[in-house]
């Protein structure tokens, strides 16, 4: 095989439109699970999402359209999960995991009732950036993505900036901690939580739509395949931090697209099984190395809201 | 808990604008019927034997939610064992399910070990597992296990020597079904109300440091916990191979890991209810699986039924507290 240039621009560009969906995702994970809440309902907002994007640009042909239908439907189920993790203080992991079910169900039910079961219908995709600098053709090659590329790189270093240096980071850290403390602080936890979960549905919205219509041009049943679940993983393997974050996101961003560059070189057989289960078998293999340890937010996961 | 199934076709049926009262009435004939109560009870006794393995697990805390990929690879490797035997007759069945329930247990413990030396939540890996379980089968399905003669990706099928017979003819209804269902009401309500080991694992389930306390390893539950219900979802897998199929088929398990969960843990309260609510699951499905052929409903409607019974039992799931 060999290295040329062409070939390692295609591997850098094809590792940021693998990693571009995961760190919309992971990236406000990170702010919710630093606020005491683990969203596992993640992956089925993402689907979610991504339904939404797909059914309104097929109608209106407006793909900028099916991305706020993603953005707005993505938020409204996170607030959901918010609500039974929060208000009504059920297990997130269990809440997480039922509404990724739903989600599931009702996204390949609808698409198969609005859609039917012919051929897959085409739609106009959210374009990338066309980003020409003529001298070097390699850096145009990657620097031509879709403008969600560059908001997800910058979002853990933003992220970062607003945890570490931020009056609303101290309380998100906080609430986070010690709900009790926060709470007797003045902070309303269970407000400032549901609003990040709100947020957080907006990014793993957009990350759905980026899927569909920014790249399959279509939907497909479960077309997240885990990405969501890998994300929240990732958060964990990062220990909570934003600029751990991004690198984690990349390398496995990475391992992906040198795995897909392998396969269609043909020089090792790899199942496509395989392939499909990656986000997965990461997924496992990171909450198999993880232990819990000083990092970790100490509320996480427990339906502590203070006072 | 009981109406979310409906409560979620309904929906959906508003949503396709199909006649509601019309597919409520399928639901009922279909689960409910007297032709249909054969069909029924073929549909509930996956879940039953499922939901009585995780009974235990659940009186600890331990929350597998991977039933379904156990059940799956448990029926695989019963099949494979099977083809291997060839015709061994009544010998060569109980191997078969001795093995389906020895590989169901095996891809519980992994998750099991991980919780118990590295405190990874059970939950989310057993969901993992869940998925990893249904490309491994689709791999040697497609792959290794394949019949070549067959259009679909599915194993030969087995020597009829092998099967369970059915013990009313023209209905799928055999023996081990109506065994089962015995042993696992009475079993579960044994357990759960009147042994010591149950009130063992419900202190385990307290957390780590309670169970020490009382001189009980919470490793050692969460190990045995696991590997037990591995072990009945295996074997539900393995019944599903020699009684109904004769061969392993990817869709063998039609969410009866799923929906096994609300069962297992509202009997893990009363267990009296084990077996009603395993016949009455088993009733709606089948009656769903109906109305899907009759209005051909997309088949994302099992999906959203499973994830509104399992939000609808949240209130029912405390995590321990180690």
């Amino acid at each position: 095989m060999i290295m040329d240039q062409g070939f390692i621009a295609s591997l850098i560009s094809s590792t940021l439109i693998i990693a571009t969906p995961i760190l919309l995702v992971s990236s406000l994970e990170l702010v919710s699970q630093r606020s005491g809440v683990i969203n596992l309902g993640v992956e089925g907002v993402m689907l979610l999402g991504a339904f939404a994007a797909y059914i309104v640009t097929l109608q209106t042909s407006e793909p900028y359209l099916g991305l706020l239908a993603a953005v707005a439907s993505g938020s409204i189920l996170s607030f959901i999960f918010g609500i039974l993790a929060i208000y009504m203080r059920f297990d997130q992991i269990v809440a997480g995991i039922s509404i990724s079910m739903f989600s599931l169900g009702l996204t390949s039910y609808l698409y198969r009732i609005s859609v039917g079961y012919g051929p897959l219908q085409k739609i106009v995709s959210l374009e990338r950036m066309e980003i020409s600098i003529p001298e070097i053709p390699i850096i145009s090659e990657i620097l031509s993505q879709n403008f969600l590329t560059y908001i997800a790189l910058l979002l853990p270093l933003v992220i970062k900036v607003i945890l570490d240096r931020g009056s609303v980071g101290i309380l998100i850290k906080a609430s986070g901690e010690d709900p009790n403390r926060a709470c007797r602080l003045g902070v309303d936890v269970s407000r400032l939580r549901i609003s990040l979960l709100a947020l957080e549905g907006i990014a793993a919205g957009a990350s759905g739509a980026l899927l569909s219509i920014g790249y399959y041009s279509s939907f497909l049943e479960n077309m997240t395949a885990g990405r969501g679940y890998l994300a929240v993983a990732l958060v964990i393997l990062s220990g909570w931090s934003p600029i751990k974050l991004l690198l984690a996101s990349i390398f496995f961003s990475l391992l992906e697209a040198s795995q897909l560059r392998l396969q269609a070189s043909g020089v090792i057989e790899i199942p496509y099984q395989f392939t499909l289960a990656i986000p997965y078998i990461s997924t496992l293999a990171i909450l198999a190395i993880y232990r819990k340890n000083i990092d970790s937010p100490r509320s996480l996961g427990s339906s502590e809201r203070g006072c | 808990m009981i109406l979310s199934p409906i409560a979620v076709t309904s929906m959906f049926m508003l949503i396709s604008s199909t006649n509601l009262a019309e597919a409520l009435y399928w639901i009922f004939w279909g689960g409910f019927s007297p032709t249909q109560i054969p069909e029924a009870m073929v549909r509930a006794t996956p879940i039953l034997i499922t939901a009585f393995g995780l009974v235990p697990a659940y009186l600890a805390r331990v929350w597998n939610i991977g039933s379904e990929g156990q059940i799956l690879l448990g029926s695989i490797a019963s099949a494979w064992i099977g083809l291997y035997l060839g015709g061994t007759g009544i010998l060569g069945s109980l191997l078969s399910i001795a093995f389906g329930g020895f590989c169901g247990a095996i891809w519980a413990l992994i998750p099991g070990l991980l919780r118990a030396f590295i405190g990874a939540n059970e939950v989310f890996t057993t969901l993992m597992m869940n998925y990893l379980g249904s490309y491994l089968a689709s791999y040697l399905l497609q792959g290794p296990l394949r019949n070549p003669s067959s259009l679909f990706p599915e194993t030969a099928t087995l020597s009829r020597d092998l099967w369970i017979e059915p013990l009313i003819p023209g209905t799928r209804v055999n023996t081990p079904m109506l065994l089962t269902a015995a042993i696992a009401g009475a079993a579960s309500y044994i357990l759960v109300v009147r042994s010591t080991i149950g009130v063992k694992l419900r202190i385990a389930g307290e957390g780590v440091e309670k169970a020490k306390y009382f001189g009980i390893s919470a490793k050692k539950v969460i190990i045995a916990t696991m590997a037990f219900s591995g072990f009945a979802s295996g074997v539900a897998g393995s019944l599903e191979v020699l009684s109904i199929h004769h061969r392993a088929l990817p869709s063998i398990s039609q969410g009866y890991g799923y929906l096994a969960i609300p069962v297992a843990i509202i009997s893990s309260y009363e267990p009296r209810l084990i077996l009603p609510l395993s016949i009455y699951l088993g009733g709606v499905m089948n009656g769903v699986g109906i109305l899907q052929m009759l209005f051909s409903i997309p088949s994302g409607i099992s999906y959203a039924i499973l994830g509104a019974l399992l939000m609808a039992c949240l209130p029912m799931v405390k995590r321990s507290g180690g």
